[in-house]
């Protein structure tokens, strides 16, 4: 590393093969595998960007392990923070849906006090709208009296809640 | 990310490369003092220019370079030093007489600092582990250069008076290197 400081280029093969499997493993041995393999990388190229600042007193290993230990730690602050993200997302989320839910569900119990005001035949030609089925009557009958309820659903509604 | 050991590699190659020229850069500071001299002296806004681009260009490509071109950046500055400084220093329209014609102080400084220069260089020169005229070469160009800031003053002749004074004091180790 001395060498590689100084700009003997000669250097930069040993160097990079004594440093590559010594900081795979140092990382491995910190990180999951999915994230070892890219902060090594990382850390390797940030040694070597920074060759020429090293300082032939120190220690080599010891000051590429302090690179790699500060890649470590970035990578296990940024883990964190993207897990942080994702739980603050999922949280959204659900608080979305139970809204929703909630709506919905007033919405049904605010139709069922509606339609308790209504006359059984109503409700009757109501439901079959809501199935799709249809009574054994002339059709045209059947749209009449389709007419006639959700006009009176309608005014019912408006009664109770005031708007449509 | 996710290289292949190929491509690692190379950038890290690249890289390394990237970096030396970023250091070489920083390494290159007294360039700027040297600069600031020179227009302190009222020097042409073309000779600041070209000078110090040639200067600068010299410091950061030794200093790219490594190994012994960059360890003759620090000395051929220092060895640029006295030209740079001394003839600055004469009195301004002080001449004196020598065999029969005026001269003035900065024209006779001019190839005494280089002089002085050059056997500085010769003298670190000679202690060089390991390819010295590679260092010489390198210290030599870059004490000219700042040198040269310096001697400007006294004008061109200035500037080859420095030179030949700087080549003047080189001798003694052609002259011992010759005799080995």
């Amino acid at each position: 590393m001395a060498r590689l400081a100084d700009g003997d280029r000669s250097a930069f093969a040993a160097v990079y093969q004594a440093l590559w499997p010594l900081l795979r493993s140092f990382v491995a041995r910190q990180l999951p595998p999915s994230e070892s393999e890219d902060v090594a990388q990382e850390a390797l190229l940030k040694i070597f960007a920074r060759a020429s600042d090293f300082d032939p007193e120190r220690d080599a290993m010891s000051w590429a392990l302090a690179i790699a230990s500060f890649d470590v730690r970035t990578a296990r602050k940024r883990s964190v923070r993207r897990r942080e993200q994702l739980s603050a997302e999922a949280l959204a989320i659900r608080s979305e849906f139970a809204e929703e839910e909630l709506i919905s569900r007033d919405l049904e119990a605010a139709a069922v006090d509606v339609l308790g005001t209504l006359r059984p035949s109503d409700i009757e030609t109501l439901r079959c709208i809501a199935s799709g089925t249809r009574p054994p009557i002339p059709g045209a009958t059947f749209r009449k009296r389709a007419q006639r309820a959700l006009k009176r659903l309608k005014l019912a509604w408006r009664a109770k809640h005031g708007a449509d | 990310m996710a290289l292949t050991e190929d491509s690692l590699r190379a950038q890290a190659a690249r890289i390394y490369e990237a970096g030396r020229l970023r250091h070489a850069l920083l390494e290159s500071w007294p360039v700027v003092p040297i600069v600031g001299l020179g227009v302190f002296h009222r020097a042409s806004g073309v000779f600041v220019l070209v000078g110090g681009a040639v200067l600068l260009a010299l410091t950061i490509a030794f200093s790219w370079r490594g190994l012994t071109w960059r360890r003759a950046i620090w000395p051929g500055l220092l060895a640029g030093a006295p030209p740079l400084l001394i003839p600055g220093l004469a009195p301004a329209n002080s001449f004196c007489w020598i065999g029969g014609s005026c001269w003035a102080w900065c024209v006779l400084l001019c190839p005494l600092s280089g002089l002085v220069a050059g056997l500085t260089l010769g003298a670190v020169a000679s202690r060089q582990q390991g390819r010295p005229l590679q260092f010489l070469i390198g210290a030599a160009s870059i004490a000219a250069a700042t040198g040269a800031f310096g001697c400007r003053v006294a004008g061109a002749w200035g500037i080859i008076g420095m030179l030949a004074g700087g080549l003047l004091g080189l001798l003694p180790i052609q002259v011992r290197a010759g005799l080995h």
